[in-house]
């Protein structure tokens, strides 16, 4: 990728990729800010979630510009939004841990069930085997889990419609699809793989 | 509307409840697949605000800093230090130049002036 000299008036087309090239070899902070804007939103949603503190929040969005600047002239990053994202994300846990505060991290957001089944032999079609082991892979999910997946992926409902039809409160309704997608996840990993 | 205020938009009205149950389940699916959206929709929903005008002032901040860093080149460029190293490699040059002149004008006035004549007669030395 060569180096090109942006004026204002064709930084707007650039891709990530190029500006994060251009920003590594220039050094040019406008660069970095336009890489940073799109996601600054979300990144103040993100340390509003681990610190739980609007000031804190705002100057951690700052800081973790800061370390932008350096750590992009180093890196080659490819992925920039996956590795954005873990980057502020053990900024705001050090930050956590330097005020000496453990974060709560509940059981249910993170823990995923694991259960065993016996292997099925995988015969004929690669779609229709796919399917046959994702069906077998939801039936293996636990009632609730498989209510919810149903509800949430094949019928299209959002999380308000799948607590109205199950009668759950909506964290368990996120708790059952994002632990249903894990562990659908995982049982579809070990089909693929053969073991 | 920028892509922040659009996102944030949408991110408030999932959590007002304003949006089609389609757009909802979208978003939904959209947050499952994406981390950093997902926690941003848990730290908004913790929150209980989704404050546009702290974003405005986040971007102020953010283009502050930019803003720094081109009136630091500028500094640099003309800054001081600078300007104090050329002024002391213009005065030596200056005092070189003078020191050079007077050298020259020396040696010019040297030349210049009368030889003056010296007669000598020899004799020769008695035995």
């Amino acid at each position: 990728m060569a180096f090109k000299k942006i004026t204002p008036e064709i930084r707007s087309g650039f891709s990530e990729q190029e500006l994060l090239f251009n920003y590594r070899v220039s050094g040019d902070l406008e660069l970095l800010g336009l890489l940073y804007e799109p996601y600054m939103s979300l990144i103040y949603g993100l340390c509003l979630k681990y610190l739980k503190d609007e000031a804190k929040s705002e100057d951690a969005v700052m800081q973790i510009f800061e370390q932008l600047i350096g750590k992009l002239r180093i890196h080659e990053v490819s992925h920039f939004k996956s590795w954005l994202y873990t980057l502020a994300r053990n900024h705001c846990l050090m930050e956590l841990r330097s005020a000496d505060k453990h974060p709560h991290i509940s059981i249910e957001e993170t823990f995923v069930e694991f259960e065993h089944f016996e292997h099925p032999a995988i015969t004929g079609d690669p779609l229709e085997e796919k399917l046959t082991i994702m069906e077998q892979c939801v039936q293996q999910l636990n009632a609730d889990q498989q209510q919810c997946i149903r509800l949430f992926y094949l019928e299209e409902k959002c999380y308000k419609e799948v607590a109205e039809i199950t009668g759950f409160d909506l964290n368990k309704v996120k708790s059952c699809i994002q632990n249903g997608k894990r562990n659908l996840k995982i049982c579809m990993d070990k089909f693929g793989n053969g073991s | 509307m920028d892509h922040n205020e659009h996102l944030l938009l949408k991110i408030q009205q999932y959590l007002q409840g304003q949006l089609q149950p389609g757009e909802m389940h979208q978003l939904e699916r959209e947050a499952l697949d994406d981390p950093m959206l997902q926690d941003a929709i848990d730290g908004y929903r913790q929150a209980k605000l989704v404050d546009h005008r702290q974003l405005s002032l986040l971007q102020q901040r953010l283009e502050n800093r930019i803003a720094g860093q081109l009136a630091e080149k500028t500094a640099f460029y003309f800054g001081w230090q600078r300007l104090a190293v050329a002024a002391t490699a213009g005065l030596l040059f200056f005092i070189a130049c003078i020191l050079l002149w007077m050298v020259i004008n020396h040696h010019q006035h040297k030349q210049a002036q009368p030889q003056k004549k010296v007669d000598v007669e020899l004799t020769p030395a008695p035995h």
